[in-house]
């Protein structure tokens, strides 16, 4: 653990006269790719192993409990009570996360290939698989979680996010596609575009009846609204100041990018037609995932060989 | 009388003899009531053998003789893994360390049992290789005096008779290509010569041999880096041409190796072989993860850079073009007056072969199926499609899709099956069926 130490602050000035600071209040050394926030508790995704840390004193932050899958993480998501994992071969796993010391299997499912992303719509899960799409799961029970169907996409599958209503997926090397669980069994996406630059992976926002999907990949966030599905429509690509933005987390209408050697990156997306930076701080290793929450914000830094670190700014 | 004519087209027998990789006629068959389109481990099974060693070369036949191939590594081989997946940080890349020995075997047809196998080498592999691949990947040709055997890994070209006796061998050279995923293109045997594309990373080429001596007869030069695609000769109503599929580019040659014309516009890691139907010879590549993967249908009689300017969807030369239709490991078939395509992922599309206009779009085989690498055959107005799972899927011929039923072995399976006088040959990772109807 690194005490309350003061990474020097870079702080931007925006259209709207906004200014973040953050700064590092806490470390901790544990094997790390993704992160996300629940309460006091951060979740951390890596190799085999989600790890939960204890956040309860930002600047101690404790490791409280894991859970280690056969195969590597490549992304998760915390919904309810439940931390909804795609564990390349191993499928979908689902973990009862209620006692953060003791995340508990609750239930699994074997997709076709590697699963790489996956999102909720109600107790629907698409999951973002390299061989056959996204193939959606009903999880309605979870004691007998159902194959409803697989959608096409054009690439590579390689992350999924969802509105309330739909699913969203990216692929390599172009697509964005718009995926309604009302229509299972139907391969087909009811909108998609095949102009995204190298979409890496996706998050969604909904902002005053408007649907705003943000993309990173190929050195920029691209910004579509999707509030008709059948036509995304491509509002604007912002480039980050490192030029290879890693990964994004949404609170509200801003953008925590965790932008490689450039550290965290905030930016306002208020007018997604028109993203402004509005702060960000230089962290000590490249900054690989970000999340926000409880008024913390959670990076991951590191090369990316096992020694990566979880950085706890305020 | 007619009826008589009727009754002795409907029994001309299956194709006598399977000499290369999807046989003469690019994996159709001609039809024969003797076929079997059900199996399983146990049903419609002639016999079944064990295959020592690894390889994903697809058998070949002549009268009584299958000829296939495989390496024996001293210790255990990495498993490969189906379907398509992003295989970490080395790409997949395996070396081996140990001894392995580079064998051809001769199956007989009649009763299963390995009549000679010839040890052609052993030595430890000079190049790496995907770990999906195999140091046997190439399938064998032969004219029914000998059988020509090509291993990329080791760099070795040889022919030995029937009965097992090596009558020359020449040392072609072994390199890694760009991304080190090994080698998979099969000689072509194209009257007296014997035709090698060797694309690497150091010195990609492609030579013909003279078939009775081994001795080069030419080489050329190619500006290339990996491809794992078969060169195909097309003997069209103009001439005979040598046309090879490639990365930079797709490029024809006369029989003394000069190039004729050249195509540009392929993904990355061509595999798909070219095949000649209709008059036209069509050309795909398909890396999903790029776009476009293009399938070209060209005419004859092309010179010169014949590459389709932006926006254009056909010139002079290219009958027709689709641009996202590209397949990554199967090649596609031509079955009457359609074109198939199997997509990896477990898709089948039919198109017009004379104009490319779809017929049906994407059909998902099966939401289990882990992917496709054989390439489909057809006979009997049925097309059939083998799945990694050693599942063969049975789909109705025509412009319709339906899907019929589906064979399974359980066992995996990359490689394309020959058929010959009423049976099926099916190779899987270990086993070599002979899948004929049972009689008793």
């Amino acid at each position: 653990m690194v005490g309350a130490v003061c990474l020097a602050i870079a702080v931007a000035g925006s259209a709207f006269g906004q200014t973040v600071a953050l700064k590092q209040v806490g470390s901790f050394h544990v094997a790390a790719d993704t992160v996300e926030i629940r309460g006091n508790y951060a979740f951390v995704a890596g190799g085999h192993t989600l790890t939960v840390l204890d956040l309860s004193d930002p600047s101690s932050p404790k490791k409280a409990g894991e859970y280690a899958f056969p195969e590597q993480i490549w992304s998760f998501r915390l919904v309810g009570q439940y931390a909804y994992v795609a564990a390349n071969f191993y499928g979908l796993g689902v973990l009862d996360i209620s006692n953060p010391a003791a995340p508990k299997l609750r239930a699994s499912f074997k997709t076709p290939g590697q699963a790489k992303g996956v999102a909720l719509v109600g107790t629907t899960a698409f999951v973002a698989d390299h061989m056959s799409g996204v193939d959606v799961i009903d999880l309605a029970s979870l004691d007998k979680p159902t194959l409803r169907g697989s959608f096409f996409v054009d690439g590579y599958a390689r992350d999924v996010a969802a509105s309330s209503r739909f699913a969203f997926a990216v692929d390599a090397p172009t697509g964005l596609y718009v995926l309604d669980p009302a229509r299972p069994g139907t391969d087909e996406a009811v909108g998609q575009v095949q102009s995204a630059a190298a979409p890496q992976m996706i998050e969604v926002m909904e902002q005053g009846g408007r649907v705003i999907a943000c993309l990173v990949g190929g050195g920029a966030l691209q910004l579509y609204d999707v509030t008709d599905p059948a036509k995304p429509v491509h509002l604007t690509s912002f480039k980050t100041p490192s030029g290879r933005p890693a990964r994004i987390a949404l609170d509200g209408a801003r953008g925590y990018v965790a932008d490689g050697r450039e550290g965290i990156q905030i930016v306002d997306l208020s007018n997604p037609s028109s993203p402004a930076l509005v702060g960000g701080v230089k962290t000590s290793l490249p900054a690989r995932d970000v999340a926000v929450g409880g008024g913390l914000v959670v990076a991951v830094v590191g090369m990316g060989e096992g020694k990566e670190e979880v950085v706890v700014l305020r | 009388m007619c009826l008589a004519i009727v009754a002795l087209a409907a029994v001309v027998p299956s194709a006598q003899n399977w000499p290369r990789f999807r046989g003469n006629d690019n994996g159709k068959i001609a039809d024969d009531p003797a076929l079997p389109e059900t199996w399983s481990e146990t049903e419609n099974v002639r016999w079944k053998t064990d295959i020592p060693g690894v390889g994903w070369s697809s058998p070949v036949v002549w009268g009584d003789h299958i000829f296939l191939t495989a390496t024996i590594g001293a210790g255990a081989e990495p498993q490969p893994i189906k379907g398509l997946y992003d295989p970490g940080d080395e790409n997949g890349r395996t070396r081996a360390a140990g001894e392995h020995r580079w064998m051809i075997y001769d199956v007989d047809f009649q009763t299963g049992k390995i009549r000679w196998e010839h040890e052609l080498a052993r030595g430890v592999p000079k190049v790496q290789r995907h770990i999906k691949n195999s140091f046997a990947s190439e399938t064998v040709v032969t004219d029914g005096e000998r059988v020509y055997a090509y291993f990329g890994s080791l760099g070795l070209l040889a022919a030995l008779d029937l009965n097992g006796r090596r009558v020359w061998m020449q040392e072609l050279g072994a390199y890694d290509g760009r991304q080190a995923f090994g080698t998979a293109a099969s000689p072509a045997l194209q009257g007296d010569r014997i035709i090698v594309v060797h694309d690497n990373a150091t010195e990609s080429f492609m030579a013909a041999y003279d078939k009775r001596t081994g001795k080069e007869i030419w080489r050329v030069k190619r500006d290339e880096v990996e491809n794992w695609a078969t060169p195909y000769i097309w003997e069209n109503d103009l001439r005979t041409e040598i046309v090879t599929s490639g990365l930079r580019k797709v490029r024809s040659y006369d029989l003394n190796g000069k190039e004729l014309w050249e195509l540009s516009g392929m993904t990355v890691n061509v595999t798909p072989t070219p095949f000649a139907s209709h008059g036209l010879i069509f050309i795909n590549s398909g890396y999903p993860g790029q776009s476009p993967r293009p399938v070209y249908a060209i005419k004859p009689g092309a010179s010169g850079d014949i590459s389709l300017k932006p926006d254009q969807t056909s010139n002079e030369f290219v009958a027709w073009y689709q641009p996202l239709l590209g397949t990554y490991n199967t090649s596609s078939l031509v079955y009457g007056d359609l074109y198939y395509t199997l997509l990896d992922r477990g898709f089948l599309l039919c198109h017009d072969v004379k104009t490319g206009k779809q017929i049906y779009g994407r059909q998902r085989i099966s939401p289990e199926a882990a992917g496709f690498t054989a390439s489909p055959w057809a006979y009997n107005g049925k097309i059939f499609l083998l799945s990694e799972d050693g599942d063969t899927f049975v789909v109705a011929a025509g412009p319709e899709y339906k899907l019929l039923g589906k064979n399974s072995l359980n066992e995996m399976a990359l490689a394309t099956p020959a058929v010959v006088r009423g049976s099926v040959i099916i190779r899987t990772q270990s086993k070599l069926y002979r899948i004929a109807k049972n009689t008793k």
